[in-house]
């Protein structure tokens, strides 16, 4: 609490970019553990991607003639995400590309930072699934080490083997450890923990983020992919590519995301069905961030309209009831 | 810490309002003092109608006479609230009341005169009410409005549940509380009459929870538990949930019901309020019975001052206004001020959309989307977000974390509308 010399002369004193950094602090662990099974090269990838990022905002605020506003920590979110959906064995530039699309054109042309329409990891991420699926979506498997990469044995992911109709033969306890070939930050144990970290510290939203894994998993049970069981089907849909991910940091980022309790609502549930459809009828593994950027496109509308429901709803019970007014 | 808590913390509800911290000790402590001697005060030639002089420079006015007179022969009043000389004429910029022209008084005796007899009061009829509140110019804190006009409009409106509001929501101030403490059952006796005038079908007393002795103390002194409401929530609290369904719920401020009652009991004018003098720059913070249009500097000279103020708010810290001059007088509708060491504002962020200022607003707006509408010209979505809705409580800018001044730009935006503006 500080007081101040204007109305209202307390106010709650925290920086908008401390919830940022609050962001970037659940990267750390994910990198970590992917670190065990493919030794130094997720966090390599993770660590070139937040520079790229950077980098791109340096020089797009350079062009502006302006100085970049890095201490908020914006950029250092986008490339750490962006590194986070990538592949261990991902060609070093194709973060940089993805950072490249994300910072320089659906970041910077909007405003920056708090002015952007999309989530500008989730098009970075969607330009060079389109551009280089064969690089994005190609994995190593988990059981043997990266470090001579001419010698990886590559493996096909649970997601890929869904889209193909095949069920993939992972234990639960596999799965929920992420010992499957899949992206750096699609470790769910870790995740789930980063989910109530951000919620504790106010950085995500649980009415956007509820929603959509309970989505996903409803739909998961309602429609699954695989013959090995509904609790199996939950599992795979939820853990395989990077759905949780999605779910912490990108669908939850609170600039493209609507304000209001029920919009957000909306906005997941509507999230949760494009993502698992997309992946159904899709062309790629994983369309989590075409999701991400159809629902960016309504968050305004269903701010506006949900708003509307919930301000006009009341009142109009009110007043048929027999209309009370506080003086 | 609670399950309720922690499910508030998370924002799993939507629950609206705002936390504020508890500072009123030890003001809220000590009983209420008067000061015994002022070199001046201030008194306001009109409070928003038309008014006519009625005493000329370097003459001599008597404690309750009737310095300037109402050109609407309807209207309250302007009475003197202490003896004194009138010795010049001063246009100040006051920070609640805006532009006034105010005549400087310089007091020769700032001591009430013995009350007269007490008059019966049940036998008084509604009209009779609004003729002594108008008399004896009663004003309610709450807004700085007369009595009389509020009662006549409820009158004719209708009024279902009346509320003498004692709720004191805000941190600092705790002259509603001094003053029940002081005469609850003059309060009371003063909210029946205004209930009679204005027809309401019930009435009670409302009170943020108290120390449970003090609550006990209170309901033993008024002699029946339905007389006083405790209320529940966070700041501002504006719900009564005692309020009938689809009833209408009016308030009045607990000073202004006393006065009501000793104009109808004693026929003593209104010439006093009781201010919290607070705040961190304050020595000793309590509760001063002052007439109105007391300088602000006498008020902290009493109190005493740790270290000079940066700033000097009327009001609490929530809807205070600030202001730097000390001459400042206290009027009716002020009932705290606030010597504060505070810190110019940084300057605002761009807003990140953390829906903050959404979850706190009590109205049930979108703060956040109003302002942004304003600032991109879009006029028309703005009146579809019914901003003049709002009542300026500020608890969107208190939790904005980039410092936005939301509930400045919706207040203004409000005002527009309300004036006509919102039409072309």
């Amino acid at each position: 609490m500080t007081t101040f010399r204007t109305t209202p002369h307390w106010r709650q004193t925290e920086a908008a970019s401390s919830r940022c950094w609050d962001a970037l602090i659940p990267l750390v662990p994910l990198v970590v553990y992917s670190c065990v099974y493919y030794g130094l090269r997720p966090l390599y990838v993770t660590l070139i991607a937040v520079a790229a990022a950077m980098g791109f905002e340096i020089l797009g605020y350079a062009l502006q003639m302006k100085r970049a506003p890095l201490t908020d920590g914006t950029a250092a979110v986008t490339g750490g995400v962006i590194g986070l959906a990538m592949s261990p064995i991902v060609p070093y530039w194709v973060p940089v590309v993805a950072c490249g699309v994300a910072i320089l054109a659906a970041k910077l042309p909007f405003g920056g930072r708090g002015r952007n329409l999309f989530n500008p990891a989730a098009a970075g991420l969607a330009f060079v699934t389109v551009c280089f699926p064969v690089q994005m979506f190609t994995y190593p498997d988990s059981e043997r080490s990266i470090a001579d990469l001419s010698q990886v044995v590559t493996q096909t992911s649970p997601a890929a083997l869904m889209q193909a109709g095949a069920t993939p033969s992972y234990s639960p306890m596999d799965i929920v450890l992420s010992n499957f070939p899949g992206p750096i930050g699609s470790v769910m144990i870790i995740l789930v923990a980063c989910i109530l970290y951000l919620f504790v510290r106010r950085a995500s939203s649980p009415w956007i983020v509820l929603p959509f894994i309970g989505t996903c998993a409803l739909y998961a049970a309602l429609f699954p992919r695989v013959s090995s069981g509904v609790g199996a089907s939950v599992l795979l849909e939820l853990c395989a590519g990077y759905l949780m991910l999605t779910a912490v940091f990108l669908l939850a980022d609170p600039v493209t995301a609507p304000r209001h309790w029920l919009a957000r609502c909306v906005y997941g549930v509507a999230a949760g069905i494009l993502v698992m459809l997309l992946r159904r009828v899709g062309k790629f593994e994983e369309g989590a961030c075409f999701a991400v950027l159809l629902c960016n496109m309504f968050a305004d509308t269903l701010d506006r309209n949900c708003w509307k429901l919930c301000y006009h709803l009341p009142r109009w019970l009110k007043k048929k009831r027999g209309g009370a007014v506080d003086a | 810490m609670e399950i309720g808590k922690v499910v508030e913390y998370m924002a799993i509800f939507p629950l609206r309002g705002l936390r504020l911290p508890a500072l009123k000790a030890p003001a809220a402590e000590r009983a209420v003092e008067e000061p015994d001697a002022l070199s001046r005060v201030y008194l306001p030639l009109s409070y928003g109608g038309d008014t006519r002089l009625t005493l000329h420079q370097y003459s001599s006015v008597l404690y309750g006479q009737a310095v300037a007179a109402p050109k609407d022969k309807k209207a309250p009043p302007i009475l003197s609230s202490v003896s004194g000389v009138y010795t010049a004429k001063k246009d100040l910029s006051h920070p609640v009341y805006g532009e006034i022209t105010c005549l400087v008084m310089d007091c020769m005796d700032v001591r009430r005169p013995a009350p007269a007899e007490r008059v019966d009061v049940t036998a008084l009829s509604a009209q009779q009410i609004l003729e002594v509140a108008r008399e004896h110019a009663v004003m309610d804190e709450l807004d700085g409005r007369y009595l009389c006009d509020k009662l006549r409009e409820w009158a004719a409106t209708g009024c279902d549940l009346l509320v003498g509001d004692a709720v004191e929501d805000q941190p600092y101030a705790s002259a509603a509380w001094a003053v029940l403490g002081e005469s609850v059952e003059s309060v009371y006796e003063g909210l029946t009459l205004a209930a009679r005038a204005c027809g309401a079908g019930d009435c009670h007393l409302a009170v943020q929870p108290l120390p449970a002795d003090h609550r006990r103390a209170l309901r033993q002194r008024l002699g029946d538990d339905k007389k006083l409401f405790i209320t529940r929530g966070k700041y501002p609290t504006v719900h009564y949930t005692a309020a009938p369904k689809g009833k209408t719920v009016c308030r009045i401020g607990v000073q202004a019901l006393l006065a009501l009652y000793r104009a109808a009991a004693f026929h003593e004018p209104h010439t006093t309020c009781v201010v919290t003098v607070a705040g961190d720059a304050v020595a000793a913070p309590r509760n001063l019975r002052v007439p109105f249009g007391t300088p602000a500097s006498e008020l902290l000279q009493r109190c005493g001052l740790i270290h000079d103020p940066t700033v000097l708010v009327f009001g609490d810290m929530m809807t205070g206004k600030a202001t730097e001059d000390a001459e400042m007088p206290v009027l009716p509708g002020v009932t705290c001020l606030l010597a504060l060491n505070a810190p110019a504002r940084p300057a605002a962020d761009v807003c990140a959309g953390c829906g903050r200022c959404v979850q706190v607003c009590h109205a049930g707006l979108l703060p956040e989307a109003i302002v942004q509408r304003l600032e991109k010209g879009q006029n028309e979505y703005v009146i579809a977000l019914h901003p003049e809705m709002c009542d300026n409580c500020g608890a969107c800018s208190a939790v904005c974390p980039a410092g936005r001044d939301l509930a400045m730009q919706i207040a203004t935006v409000a005002k527009v509308i309300a004036e006509g503006g919102g039409e072309s």
